[in-house]
């Protein structure tokens, strides 16, 4: 069985990262056992959805602390303001998710191109 | 001056005789004594030529030494360097590591000591990585049946580098109590041998058996020991039928010289190129969402390799994310593995201090 990560495939047996390339004999076999196995053994990407803390703290979050220092030290409630408007847009209902992707089409296309091959 | 019409007495006295007073062929054979004349026609074959003139003691001769046949030194061989194709010849590397127990490997392929795989088809197999030939402390390898059937065991090398109409050698000292026990390779895309030259007798001694063959167009060469049919073809094993290796060598042209020894150091960075394992070096930081290690490989491999991740400190990714560079003759001579907060059980956005040391193991072999 193999997952998909974003930059190389991991084979589950035992959590190897095998690069996309050509010159890998691990991704010519991973290519053999979907031709063989069908698609079935590759399982897609997770696809997180951050939660309300990882929201809050990215770059659409918070303020940088030295912006916030000046909207505390303008004193006219625009700090106040502020966070409010980022704690409605990123409510602590939002405990974040992980879903699996769609295996994508070029996994399949790869593997119908591929040659079966016998031990050498 | 006359004509010297007999010597008498004593000869010719030296500094008697002055540089042209003897014209050009005034002295013929026959006329040397028959030891000088004997010692002539041994030491000169129908097929030599001298293009230039032997120099006198002490001097340099100069132009090339042609010969019909092999040249050879005290032992047999001339000596010469970088002539071994294989990596890991004399089996002195084993990064992957510690063989020196037999090793059940059924009938998978098993990549053990550097660069060699052991394989068996249709009976089980083990293997091992043994001490005390050609001399006490020298390196080979053990390849053993561990049931019976029909089938064959082997050990084998696959090579870059595409042989294709070049004449090549291959060479191994082998020990096996099968008569079957061989060095076989593929050309092209078919399996071939010599049952003359590189055929083990079963004695179980020691024997340096030899192949040469004219390679094929195959981008991967093989070079295989094994106890095979004479085209790979399966045969009867019984179960403790065995092969060991050592010295074995590949090189261009059609005799086999002496094994290349090289250093330890010169063989493990060939091996590097193929698979090597990794550290990080230990690392107390912060990570923040994500983090990336960035390092340069001890070599610059083959190709894209696969990674392995053996631990990591108190941080344990549950996946990684893999990068690498590409140098411009394609071997790849870096890598980075980002480590995310959420991969180590922390929620995502934490700003933690963590231990982090990464080990792990880069494979881009064949």
């Amino acid at each position: 069985m193999y997952k998909l990560n974003e930059h190389s495939i991991q084979r589950l047996s035992d959590n190897a990262s095998i690069p996309i390339d050509e010159g890998n004999r691990d991704y010519q076999q991973f290519l053999q056992d979907v031709k063989v196995n069908t698609i079935s053994i590759v399982e897609g990407e997770d696809v997180i959805a951050p939660d309300y803390v990882a929201l809050r703290t990215g770059v659409d979050g918070y303020a940088s602390t030295g912006d916030q220092l000046g909207m505390i030290a303008a004193g006219d409630g625009s700090h106040a303001t502020h966070v409010a408007a980022v704690k409605t847009a990123f409510p602590k209902s939002n405990t974040g998710s992980t879903t699996v992707a769609d295996v994508p089409d070029w996994v399949q296309a790869a593997a119908d191109a591929v040659e079966l091959q016998e031990n050498p | 001056m006359a004509g010297i019409s007999k010597v008498t007495g004593g000869g010719i006295a030296d500094g008697t005789l002055s540089v042209a007073d003897i014209a050009d062929d005034a002295i013929t054979a026959d006329k040397l004594a028959n030891s000088i004349n004997t010692d002539i026609a041994t030491g000169v074959t129908g097929n030599t030529t001298a293009g230039n003139a032997l120099p006198k003691a002490g001097g340099a001769m100069t132009g090339a030494i042609t010969s019909n046949n092999t040249i050879s030194d005290v032992d047999g061989n001339v000596r010469s360097g970088r002539k071994n194709l294989l990596i890991n010849g004399d089996f002195q590397v084993s990064q992957r590591g510690d063989w020196s127990s037999l090793t059940n490997i059924n009938t998978t392929t098993t990549l053990f000591v550097d660069r060699w795989k052991g394989h068996s088809s249709a009976v089980s197999s083990s293997v091992q990585h043994k001490t005390g030939y050609p001399y006490a402390n020298d390196k080979y390898i053990r390849v053993e049946a561990t049931s019976s059937g029909s089938g064959y065991i082997r050990a084998y090398q696959m090579h870059d580098g595409n042989l294709n109409g070049k004449a090549a050698i291959f060479s191994a000292m082998v020990k096996s109590n099968s008569s079957n026990a061989r060095l076989i390779t593929h050309v092209g895309n078919t399996w071939t041998s010599n049952d003359t030259t590189a055929k083990h007798t079963g004695g179980g001694a020691w024997e340096k058996l030899t192949f040469a063959y004219t390679g094929g167009d195959r981008d991967v060469p093989l070079s295989v020991i094994g106890i095979t049919g004479a085209t790979h073809g399966a045969l009867s094993i019984s179960s403790g039928d065995y092969i060991e290796v050592a010295n074995v060598q590949l090189e261009l042209g059609s005799v086999a010289t002496d094994f290349e020894h090289r250093s330890y150091g010169e063989e493990l960075a060939l091996c590097q190129r193929y698979y090597q394992p990794l550290c990080s070096g230990n690392h107390r930081e912060y990570i923040y969402n994500v983090h990336r290690f960035n390092r340069t490989y001890s070599t610059p491999m083959r190709a894209v390799p696969t990674f392995i991740i053996s631990h990591t400190g108190s941080a344990t990714p549950t996946g990684v994310d893999l990068f690498n560079g590409a140098t411009t003759d394609g071997s790849v001579n870096s890598w980075v593995i980002a480590v995310s907060t959420t991969s180590i059980g922390l929620a995502g956005g934490s700003n933690s201090m963590v231990d982090i040391v990464i080990t792990a193991t880069a494979d881009a072999e064949l």
